[in-house]
């Protein structure tokens, strides 16, 4: 089934539970990886999933198909995501016991969906201290690589600060695992 | 998805890409599963209150507000209300009057310590 008909399908109130199932099966490893980079825990990736599927669910007649049906859930996640991610740090600036960068040291053992080595445990958690909105350019680019104007249209930031941000995110990782490797 | 304007890397970090991240994803059953929890709770009829509700929950904010406005302005349990009006409209000349000699010579006995030194230099000396 190709988007076109994809979308067909979820415009029709008899098929679109069916169709939205197969959408899932079909992007739902895209997000759900997506995800996993963008998030500490892969406890939270659930969570966030799941409400970036209900946001996608409830939207399905707002999406006309003038961008890519990917760009658009994308879109989606990654709101979800910084929003989780900010309300996470309000969440521990309140109770005051959270060095987030700390708990970060120890996600990447216990996440059931790492098994990578000692390298990219470190990139993870150089990853992991960027800015959020930094992160997500970070990720999108140098895992995805995604071209720029498809990154501008999910998070709505201008392709000039697209790269200055994916540059500076660059040094500083770079860096973090230069000091590690020393 | 490989494009032209794929900016040099650091050596370090362009042969990290090459390896991947290390992540792995759950099975099919996972996605299904939490399609259909989406399906579900976006079909739940979200919360709304009705007017009903609304001017219920208004009348016992007015409500709960009038009360705690009595309780913080009612008298003290046990003073006399005439007592409590009476001690509004005495004058603070008349009020010391009330106080008769003993009681003040004690307060002040009580009290003496925390003058200072600099406060008896600064005080006229009216005799």
């Amino acid at each position: 089934m190709n988007q076109q008909d994809l979308l067909q399908a979820l415009r029709d109130p008899k098929r679109r539970e069916q169709a939205f199932t197969r959408l899932v099966r079909e992007h739902g490893p895209l997000l759900h990886r997506h995800l996993l980079r963008m998030l500490p825990a892969a406890s939270d990736v659930d969570d966030v999933l799941q409400n970036t599927l209900v946001k996608v669910f409830r939207n399905l007649d707002r999406f006309r198909g003038d961008s890519k049906l990917t760009t658009w859930l994308y879109r989606i996640a990654t709101n979800e995501a910084l929003s989780w991610l900010r309300s996470n740090k309000r969440r521990s600036s309140r109770v005051g016991t959270a060095d987030l960068s700390k708990l970060h040291d120890y996600q990447p053992v216990a996440d059931p969906y790492f098994d990578g080595t000692a390298a990219q445990r470190e990139l993870r958690k150089a990853i992991a201290e960027l800015p959020d909105k930094q992160k997500a350019v970070f990720v999108f680019r140098y895992y995805d690589e995604l071209p720029y104007q498809q990154i501008s249209e999910i998070t709505g930031t201008s392709q000039g600060a697209l790269k200055a941000n994916y540059h500076l995110a660059a040094k500083k990782i770079e860096q973090k695992l230069r000091a590690y490797a020393e | 998805m490989p494009n032209r304007e794929q900016e040099k890397l650091p050596d370090l970090l362009e042969s990290l890409r090459k390896q991947g991240d290390g992540l792995s994803g759950p099975g099919e059953a996972y996605f299904e599963a939490i399609a259909a929890k989406a399906i579900a709770q976006a079909k739940a009829p979200a919360v709304k209150r009705s007017l009903r509700t609304r001017w219920l929950a208004v009348a016992a904010s007015v409500i709960g507000l009038l009360f705690a406005t009595w309780w913080i302005v009612q008298p003290a349990e046990g003073t006399d209300p005439s007592i409590a009006e009476k001690d509004i409209t005495l004058s603070s000349d008349e009020l010391l009057a009330e106080i008769n000699v003993e009681d003040i010579d004690a307060y002040v006995s009580d009290q003496i310590d925390e003058f200072t030194l600099e406060l008896y230099e600064e005080a006229p000396i009216k005799e």
